[in-house]
């Protein structure tokens, strides 16, 4: 029980982070942190408990993910059709949530390893343990993680790009 | 000079090459433009991609629908269905029964069923006892104190009672034993407050129309009405000790009946089972407020003269209660 409270404690909060940034929906995030703990519970020894517990919600997001990517793209949109036509929002919680957008759409279009070695990164896995998450040579990580953030900053900046010129438009 | 390698930057800016590398990686950005200028877009991208996936953050709950859980299967309902009408039903004639029988008038043949003995002591004179007795049936019970009523509820509920003080009343040759006696009214005056209990219980939702208590209430108040006659009643036995012991039966007798009968009849709903359709037709007899707390869950619908499930199958017709 010690072991479980400790594991919970230590890798909840990043691990809720990556998924949600990954699905984009927090309470999926959520539950599947909470199944992920569960199988850790059940799990005899676990050598490196991080890389274990991340590859373990990898595992369970990847073929749901998959499936309903489709559906949450366009749930998402709808989300946002939603939040823009709301009148009553502030100003800055409308930058926010467009930026969220583009942030959410840019990811979208790395490629799956990509995505998650770059999320993985941004939780604090080293190299070591996001290629055993990811199962993949530790010497390709970096080139891995590289591709990625390139990829993620210049698509989010042609979304930015975009739409300040569709406001700009709006505004001429 | 090599050309840069940009993963070798990623990861020496992550901190993730041993010192060898990282030497040499970071002699090559001092000194060469090139390197440098890749060094720098690569912190660039770093700073750029941990902005970005901050805004990640920013996600709304319950975007994806849950998954709905799978439909339950049609046998589920008639299970649920089947366990409330037997459920009802078993209750309404295992405590309806016993209390009937036991609240049929003086002068009635009692049925061939054998009554309990103290019942059959109660409702008719044994040939032991004297005509004083058996006319102190119907003999009024004078008020009963706090102090005798509890006194005598402690004995109606078979605790042993000190200090009680012998009969007054002469004993009577062949008269029945009073400590039998005794321990039998107290049963028989448990048994019809249970019983009473039991079928304020089962009423009382089918009364909360009427006079606007939610069940629980009713029930608590029925009970309430229903403890406060039992110890009256119980009260009588006290207070009346030095008469016979049958007047003292007589007494704690009648004041619960009354109660128990106003009680015994719950208002019934009988149904003619149309499920399955190829079985043997029964009839299904339901307490008032079981069906109305069916029909107030949802289990079933009762529209006209048809009960229905969820799936909107007539389970039942509604037919006239004929005596069991």
């Amino acid at each position: 029980m010690q072991t479980a409270e400790r594991l919970f404690r230590e890798y909840h909060a990043t691990l809720v982070r990556y998924l949600a940034r990954r699905l984009g929906d927090r309470d999926w995030a959520e539950e599947v942190a909470q199944e992920t703990f569960v199988r850790a519970l059940r799990q005899e020894t676990i050598v490196n408990e991080r890389s274990w517990l991340f590859a373990v919600a990898n595992n369970l997001v990847r073929d749901e993910a998959r499936r309903m990517s489709r559906q949450r793209r366009q749930l998402v949109l709808m989300a946002e059709e939603a939040h823009d036509t709301d009148e009553e929002h502030a100003e800055r919680s409308l930058e926010l949530a467009q930026e969220a957008a583009d942030a959410r759409h840019a990811l979208e279009q790395l490629g799956e390893r990509d995505r998650q070695a770059l999320l993985l990164k941004e939780e604090g896995l080293g190299y070591g343990e996001i290629a055993e998450v990811l199962e993949i040579e530790k010497s390709s990580v970096g080139t891995t993680l590289s591709r990625a953030r390139r990829k993620l900053a210049e698509t989010y900046e042609a979304l930015q790009d975009a739409r300040r010129r569709r406001e700009q438009h709006a505004a001429s | 000079m090599p050309h840069p390698d940009e993963g070798l930057i990623h990861a020496w800016l992550d901190g993730e090459l041993d010192s060898t590398d990282a030497a040499r990686v970071e002699e090559l950005v001092a000194r060469d433009p090139v390197w440098a200028a890749a060094a720098a877009e690569a912190r660039g991208l770093i700073a750029a991609s941990l902005r970005i996936a901050g805004a990640l953050d920013r996600v709304p709950g319950d975007v994806i629908p849950r998954t709905r859980p799978k439909p339950r299967t049609q046998g589920w309902w008639m299970t649920r269905v089947a366990a409330l009408l037997l459920v009802a039903v078993g209750v309404a004639t295992v405590v309806r029964r016993p209390a009937s029988k036991l609240l049929e008038p003086a002068g009635v043949a009692p049925v061939p069923a054998a009554p309990s003995p103290a019942v059959s002591a109660a409702k008719t004179p044994t040939p032991a006892m004297t005509p004083a007795a058996a006319a102190g049936l119907t003999a009024v019970a004078p008020p009963a104190t706090d102090e005798s009523r509890t006194t005598a509820k402690s004995h109606a509920t078979g605790t042993s009672v000190t200090g009680l003080k012998p009969s007054a009343a002469p004993a009577t040759p062949g008269l029945v034993d009073r400590g039998r006696l005794d321990r039998d009214q107290a049963k028989v005056t448990d048994a019809l407050a249970g019983s009473v209990r039991k079928e304020s219980a089962i009423g009382a939702a089918g009364e909360r129309r009427a006079d606007g208590l939610s069940p629980r209430q009713a029930a608590r108040e029925r009970t309430s009405a229903v403890d406060k006659a039992s110890g009256a009643t119980v009260a009588t036995v006290k207070a009346e000790k030095d008469q016979t012991v049958l007047q003292v039966q007589a007494r704690a007798l009648a004041p619960v009946a009354q109660n128990a009968a106003k009680a015994a009849a719950p208002p019934l709903r009988c149904f003619e089972s149309r499920q399955p359709t190829d079985s043997a037709k029964h009839i299904l007899r339901l307490s008032v407020a079981a069906l109305a707390d069916s029909v107030r869950l949802g289990a079933l619908l009762e529209r006209g003269d048809s009960l229905f499930d969820r799936s909107r199958r007539v389970v039942a017709l509604s037919v006239r209660c004929l005596e069991p």
